[in-house]
């Protein structure tokens, strides 16, 4: 079930002296099963383009097809396109509402017509897949700490079975370890259900970790589109932009700088000390 | 989407009438407002409206931002235009079933609509030419006389100026809410009354758990910053008085003289 964007771009208060072109010409693909990360400096419009991927925002212009449907169409049933690309929010735990945590959760799927009898089933899995325990399903979610309302809110978008997910900077204010629990879950929805993923993170380790490919937006533009270890290897490139680069990267382009030939295009500890090894090896062979 | 409602109100521009102290336009527009409702003739309006008109040119808002004003009162105006015509007692106009349609009350709700679109068009150019913080500074001046009376200005312009700084944030946090539970499925389009009433429980709940987090942590901020209300506080931004404030005092007191002369001066 592909998403696709072909030249979609957005406005946000067209026609006024505020106008801002948030999107500009975008066209970008997303195929079953990968796992996108989006990068890029604040205000570049990650986040208007995660509200396109399900319909909440429609492109001034161009097109985004879900699953070959075409969003802007009238005759298209956003519901379904939405039970279909679950989007999570930045701070998602801000649009809790209900008594219970339980009560919260059943919203999306109720919404979209999932009979009373499987909700409750629904709920349980959806709380399963975050790591949420059960005693929390009748606990008012106003009552939980930061990290577990965060993970109500996604396995809120969880229990609609969404096919892709789309999260917007899903560990902005978590502590170390709410952050690697969150991810840890998000990861093995994506290995086990072979969920598609797309994640707009500040993070590099996180994106490093989490994606296979990666995107990096500016002003408006997709402007570097790659496998992730290819992208992150044109430090100099990120750096023009205000972005960083995870921290092995940055350890393996001082090595060169140094005069170690290592490639830069490694992103576990693992990769690294094989690939410093084989530099250092041809090294000598070549003295 | 709803950004830049109602709110957007001030016209940032360079002129006369916004360089005025804050004090002298609320009191102008308070005199502006009892002349209007001591007029009862054309005429009066029409030297009214005339003042009005010579403020809104040298305050160089454009003329539409004030038509925009008017926008969400032309319901209420056809409305009581309508209502005069065919309630009224007078020589009929015309026959419309059983209602009929007289020339007094073309007469009175033209002249109740005329006041009515005076009052809205001045008060839009003092809240269009005056930015709220100076609104609320000025306020508080004019109000502190009371507090001797008890009634807290201070307190009472603190609250204003909190609730203006906070209004776009609250829309901008529906806005985002909204979505969120739109992605969940929510539809806040449809439905019969009840059902749309419903759904706005999704909406409102976060905001308001939104709105007292944000309160509380603002109470802290102050605290932090040793707020202590109003007592021996200085500020910023001394309000003064210039020429042009009293040249407008003196203007308004004329102008109002004149309505009231027109209603009680002339004649037997
Ligand atoms: N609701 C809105 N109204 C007006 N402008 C907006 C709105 N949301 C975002 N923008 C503007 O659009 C641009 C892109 O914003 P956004 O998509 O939020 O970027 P990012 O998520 O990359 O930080 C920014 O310049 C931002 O100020
Ligand atoms: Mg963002």
């Amino acid at each position: 079930m592909p998403i696709e964007l072909y030249d979609v771009s957005y406005v946000y208060a067209p026609g006024t002296p505020n106008a801002v072109t948030a999107l500009n010409a975008v066209t970008l693909r997303v195929d079953d099963g990968e796992s996108l990360g989006i990068i890029g400096p604040t205000g570049s419009g990650k986040s208007t383009l995660v509200q396109h991927l399900n319909g909440l925002l429609k492109p001034a212009r161009g097109r985004v097809l879900v699953d070959g449907e075409d969003l802007s169409q009238r005759a298209t049933n956003l519901r379904n396109v939405r039970r279909k690309v679950g989007v999570i929010f930045q701070y998602p735990e801000h649009q809790l509402f209900e008594e219970t945590v339980a009560k919260d959760i059943a919203f999306g799927p109720r919404n979209l017509g999932v009979p009373e009898a499987q909700l409750q089933e629904r709920v349980r899995d959806a709380m399963a897949m975050v790591g949420l325990p059960e005693q929390l399903a009748e606990r008012s979610p106003f009552e939980l700490s930061g990290g577990q309302m965060r993970r109500v809110a996604i396995a809120g978008v969880l229990a609609m079975a969404p096919k892709v997910l789309v999260l917007d900077e899903p560990t902005a204010g978590l502590d170390p370890r709410g952050r690697a629990e969150i991810l840890a879950h998000i990861r093995a929805l994506h290995h086990r259900l072979g969920l598609t993923l797309v994640i707009v993170s500040h993070n590099m380790e996180d994106i490093a970790r989490m994606t296979r490919r990666l995107a990096v937006m500016d002003r408006g533009r997709v402007v570097m589109d790659g496998p992730t270890p290819a992208v992150f290897s044109q430090t100099q490139r990120l750096r023009g932009l205000g972005l960083g680069t995870p921290q092995i990267t940055a350890v393996m382009e001082k090595l060169r700088e140094r005069g170690l030939a290592v490639r830069l295009d490694v992103l576990t500890v693992e990769e690294a000390r094989d690939e410093i090894v084989a530099g250092l090896n041809r090294g000598q062979s070549g003295a | 989407m709803l950004r830049g409602v109602i709110i957007g109100q001030y016209y940032a521009a360079e002129s006369p009438i916004h360089r005025l102290d804050p004090r002298t336009k609320i009191g102008v527009t308070f005199v502006f407002i009892v002349a209007l409702f001591v007029a009862h003739a054309f005429a009066a309006f029409a030297v009214l409206a005339g003042f009005g008109w010579l403020a809104l040119y040298l305050s160089r808002v454009p003329p539409r931002m004030i038509l925009r004003g008017l926008r969400p009162i032309l319901f209420i105006l056809a409305f009581t235009l309508v209502l005069h015509v065919f309630m009224a007692d007078g020589r009929t106009w015309f026959q419309l079933g059983p209602f009929t349609a007289t020339w007094e009350g073309l007469h009175q709700g033209a002249f109740v609509a005329t006041r009515l679109v005076i009052l809205i068009g001045t008060t839009s150019l003092l809240t269009l030419t005056t930015s709220p913080i100076a609104l609320t500074d000025g306020l508080e001046r004019l109000l502190k006389p009371l507090s001797r009376l008890g009634v807290p200005a201070h307190e009472l312009a603190m609250m204003m100026t909190i609730a203006l700084r906070f209004i776009p944030t609250l829309l901008e946090e529906a806005e985002k809410v909204m979505k969120a539970q739109m992605a969940r499925g929510a539809d806040f389009e449809t439905g019969n009354m009840l059902q749309r009433a419903r759904s706005l429980v999704p909406l409102l709940v976060p905001l308001f758990v939104g709105a007292f987090r944000r309160a509380d942590e603002l109470a802290m901020a102050m605290e932090a910053r040793c707020y202590r209300g109003g007592e021996h506080r200085t500020r910023m931004r001394q309000l003064r008085a210039g020429p042009a404030d009293y040249v407008t005092v003196a203007a308004t007191g004329l102008v109002a003289a004149v309505v009231v002369l027109m209603r009680w001066g002339f004649g037997p």
